[in-house]
């Protein structure tokens, strides 16, 4: 815990920014990662939460993820980042079908999760896992916090930061691990709206940026519509309802496009309630 | 346990008299907690001075302090700590150390769990000073006797608060730790231990009462050497002054290894914003 401490001790100090031109070249982190889940089962105590899902992603593509509360959103991502593990059903990853590898998918939590006793550098660090060397950490942690416009905070506890700026610290700390799906269970839902329409903007410029397969859960159809190409509605534990939505970028709210789009999915959302 | 301590740890911070605390510690810091003490003693010296309190009962602190200076100067006062002060710290190291790597064990691990934890939730039950028969018995009135029964007092609050401190890492940090491919060792030095710590603080301040408490009840049972001898000692002969210094000095003691528990828990919790500064 002390030696801990020193070894970042000062690097605000030293090292407060580095800018991307003078910092060493990011390491070699998996390219966007695309992503098929087949009969995907998991069951709770005697009740299929998830019910022979299907559902395919392509690399790089950003997927939305709505439903309602407890119909199994969380589980599957949980299932996704090997979590936990499926009662039957196979996830496949990369062109191959292949297994998942330790880094291939990162979550997002609803929470942001920061160690109280770790610096907010130290704690996007985390991110970098165990391998790299204390140097390329502090580096990759000050990029990351850059992006997501804390650089200047690095030195700093966690439990002085606001609600936004804490998701903000998770945000930094899974794009650190490079991963090639970024897993986002509502991490946004506990913000203000106005934050929270300013994170959207940040996600959407993060994931133009580096290019990650994105899967967000999120309970906000306008949310959805913003940023995803892909609306995925989970009904009886499957698939009921997969909307590409084909609006440029960077997208404006209140065109007549969104808003039937907002209507349409709304809609389909309603007609099950009733 | 950890939702406890911080609460305790919360509390007194909050609780104290902010008006007169910041009034006196804008112009004297650090003299506030000694305002007490300070009135009590001008009472006790003033009572005995005026003949109110029998110098045969309690001698005025300026006696006890007379009886402190000759025995400082005689090498018996500086020996008897000397020793007292090793007792101490070599009980509380072996039973510390015991505790910290049985707690840790325990609280990692549910088969060392399985294995050890109702023993110690049996014997935890014996108060220790009810094992001095059995502790003269056994190592007569030598140095084994004050290091087990100072260990054996020790090791509790240690390894209980140890044990429930790493049990109550949230779950959630694990898991986060966990999915970013942190593997055992560092997941323990960045996530198990810093969460625990606040916990161990706990047990490890409240053993160094129990240290103390028991080394004065061992020391004036069994022993030819220490304060607790000193005092029993003096009572023989009725220097009711030498009684009184041992008892001053007990008390002394304690606050120092209190005051350094406490220097080092604000060191290492820094984070905890109940350890800001004000
Ligand atoms: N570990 C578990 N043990 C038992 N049941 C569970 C467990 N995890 C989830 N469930 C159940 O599975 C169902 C789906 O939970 P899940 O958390 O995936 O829902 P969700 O879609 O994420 O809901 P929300 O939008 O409220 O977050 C719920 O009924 C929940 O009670
Ligand atoms: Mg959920």
């Amino acid at each position: 815990m002390l030696t801990f401490a020193a070894e970042i001790g000062g690097f605000g100090h030293e090292a407060p920014f580095i800018p991307p031109a003078i910092a060493e070249p990011e390491p070699e982190r998996p390219a966007a990662l695309e992503f098929a889940v087949y009969g995907l089962t998991k069951t709770f105590s005697g009740r299929n939460v998830l019910d022979s899902l299907d559902l395919d992603v392509r690399a790089g593509e950003f997927v939305a993820i709505i439903g309602r509360s407890g119909c199994g959103k969380s589980t599957f991502l949980r299932l996704l980042a090997g979590l936990d593990s499926p009662t039957s059903g196979i996830v496949a990853f990369g062109p191959e079908g292949r297994e998942r590898h330790g880094s291939d998918v990162r979550v997002m939590f609803q929470e942001p999760r920061l160690l109280p006793w770790a610096s907010i550098a130290e704690n996007v660090a985390i991110g970098a896992g165990d391998r790299p060397e204390p140097e390329t950490r502090r580096n990759q942690a000050a990029l990351a916090l850059g992006a997501v416009g804390l650089g200047d905070r690095a030195e700093e506890w966690p439990s002085v930061l606001s609600g936004g700026q804490k998701q903000r610290v998770a945000l930094a700390r899974a794009l650190v691990s490079g991963p090639g799906i970024l897993a986002l269970d509502e991490p946004l839902g506990a913000l203000d709206a106005l934050t929270r329409i300013e994170m959207q903007g940040l996600l959407e410029r993060v994931w133009l940026d580096k290019g990650f397969t994105a899967l967000m859960v999120t309970h906000d159809v306008p949310e959805a519509i913003a940023l995803a190409d892909r609306v995925v509605l989970i009904e009886d534990g499957r698939v009921t309802l997969d909307l590409r939505i084909d609006l440029p970028r960077p997208r404006k709210r209140g065109t007549p496009e969104f808003a039937e789009l907002e209507r349409e999915v709304l809609a389909r959302l309603m007609q099950r309630a009733s | 346990m950890t939702d406890i301590t911080q609460g305790i740890a919360y509390l007194p911070r909050k609780l104290r008299l902010p008006s007169i605390h910041m009034a006196l510690s804008a112009r004297i810091p650090g003299l506030v907690p000694w305002i007490v003490p300070a009135i009590i003693i001008a009472l006790w010296q003033a009572g005995a001075s005026l003949g109110l309190i029998k110098a045969e009962f309690l001698p005025a602190p300026s006696e006890v302090l007379a009886a402190g200076y000759r025995l400082t100067l005689s090498g018996e006062l500086p020996e008897n700590i000397a020793i007292s002060f090793k007792r101490a710290i070599s009980g509380f190291l072996v039973g510390g150390t015991l505790a910290f790597g049985f707690g840790l064990a325990n609280g990692l691990s549910r088969t060392t769990e399985k294995l050890t934890d109702s023993t110690f939730q049996m014997v935890r039950n014996i108060p220790n000073l009810a094992l001095v028969p059995l502790v003269i018995l056994w190592f007569g009135i030598d140095e084994g006797a004050k290091l087990f029964l100072t260990a054996f007092g020790v090791f509790f609050p240690i390894y209980i608060n140890t044990f429930h401190g790493v049990r109550n890492v949230d779950p959630q940090l694990i898991e986060m730790a966990r999915s970013y491919g942190i593997g055992p060792f560092n997941l323990f030095r960045k996530v198990v231990l810093p969460g625990a710590l606040p916990s161990i603080f706990v047990g490890l301040r409240y053993a160094l009462g129990i240290m103390w408490l028991t080394l004065i009840v061992s020391e004036t049972i069994a022993a030819t050497s220490g304060i607790g001898y000193m005092a029993m000692h003096a009572r023989e002969f009725m220097l009711v002054d030498i009684v009184v210094l041992a008892i001053v000095v007990y008390a002394l003691l304690g606050k120092l290894a209190d005051s350094a528990a406490r220097w080092l828990e604000r060191r290492t919790l820094a984070w905890n914003p109940a350890y800001h500064k004000i």
